[in-house]
């Protein structure tokens, strides 16, 4: 890492952030929610001290700190959306969902599979790299990548789309 | 494979420039507040230095001044300065050979030593390139193997702190002296030795 801290966080930013950005994009459902976790991975981007072997390293130590972080987001957001429950309306308190037409039903699959998913087929990482960036073994990640084409060919078919 | 419509629509997605922008200003304040801890270290680190430096300069000067040359100038016995004062020393027998090696400091069955002195007392005398000169008696230097024997008439130079034993001669006189100059200062000791009991005083 550089010593001008700005500097390199704008390097990786640039090549990393929209990438970032979009997992946090398929775990939050929500782009400002995806946007605040890019500020904080990016954060502890610049104040973690750390030495990456190679570009493939800070590229799976990204994906991972992006992961966890958006994981305990969620985890976060349920406590807190129980706690907002609304006694008057008796309806749950929620923020208007956004719209992210086909990627929804992707969106929508369970997060083992979903994450797999996106990494693999719109993200274009191999199974070994997905396998070392999400702590998982490679036959994991074969079994939910086989099991989340099932579940969308079943949702994409019922809609006429091709997966 | 996936549709490609699928993945245009991903590809569409992206963040927007005031989520950079806010990153790179988070990036500049973590960039300033990590330079100004650097320069407060350095600044630090430049202070211990600094200090390291002078207490060095100062020990030098100490040790230069004499401070450590064993402590002001004079006479001692039994840690404390002789002054104008009478010290009261206990006399000690010693047994030493005239090349000035003490063979014995009391009473024992040795062999017959080449002196015997019943009247003796340890001094040690504290100075900077000063000596002492014996008018009575002899000196002994501590060391047990040294062999310096300072006789009448004789001046023995010293820096720092050294122990000797005044050895004073027998049959007993009244007093019996060693001058000490040193710090641009005289001395002169002064013993007169009572039973077993040395009395020492300063002139």
């Amino acid at each position: 890492m550089t010593d001008n801290i700005a500097a390199n966080c704008e390097e990786v930013y640039r090549t990393y952030g929209t990438m970032l950005y979009r997992i946090c994009l398929t775990y939050l459902h929500s782009s400002c929610d995806a946007e605040d976790a890019l500020q904080d991975i990016f954060c502890k981007y610049m104040l973690k001290p750390k030495s990456f072997k190679s570009e493939e390293h800070k590229k799976a130590w990204l994906i991972k700190v992006t992961a966890n972080h958006c994981k305990d987001t969620l985890r976060r957001n349920k406590r807190r959306r129980i706690l907002e429950y609304s006694d008057e309306a008796g309806e749950e308190a929620h923020e208007p969902a956004e719209d992210f037409g086909v990627l929804e039903k992707i969106f929508a699959l369970p997060e083992k599979y979903k994450e797999v998913f996106v990494l693999h087929y719109l993200e274009n990482l191999s199974v070994l790299q997905i396998s070392s960036s999400l702590g998982i073994s490679t036959s994991a990640v074969k079994m939910r990548l086989m099991r989340g084409r099932e579940l969308l060919k079943d949702v994409f078919c019922e809609e006429g789309v091709e997966v | 494979m996936i549709d490609k419509s699928i993945k245009k629509e991903y590809e569409k997605l992206a963040p927007s420039e005031e989520c950079f922008q806010r990153i790179l200003k988070r990036a500049q304040t973590v960039d300033n507040s990590q330079n100004f801890r650097k320069s407060v270290l350095s600044i630090s680190r430049m202070g211990y230095v600094a200090a390291a430096f002078l207490f060095v300069i100062a020990l030098a000067f100490l040790v230069s001044s004499g401070m450590f040359d064993g402590g002001k100038f004079g006479v001692y016995y039994n840690g404390d300065i002789i002054t104008e004062e009478y010290v009261i020393a206990k006399a000690e027998r010693i047994e030493y050979a005239s090349s000035g090696v003490l063979l014995a400091r009391h009473d024992n069955s040795a062999q017959a030593p080449a002196q015997t002195a019943n009247d003796a007392v340890t001094l040690e005398l504290c100075g900077k390139n000063a000596n002492v000169t014996v008018t009575d008696g002899v000196i002994l230097v501590y060391d047990e193997t040294l062999g310096i024997y300072v006789d009448v008439g004789e001046t023995l130079e010293f820096t720092g702190k050294t122990k000797v034993v005044w050895a004073l001669p027998e049959p007993a006189a009244d007093t019996y002296q060693l001058t000490v100059t040193g710090e641009d200062k005289t001395y002169s000791i002064l013993a007169s030795a009572r039973a077993d009991k040395i009395m020492l005083k300063i002139k």
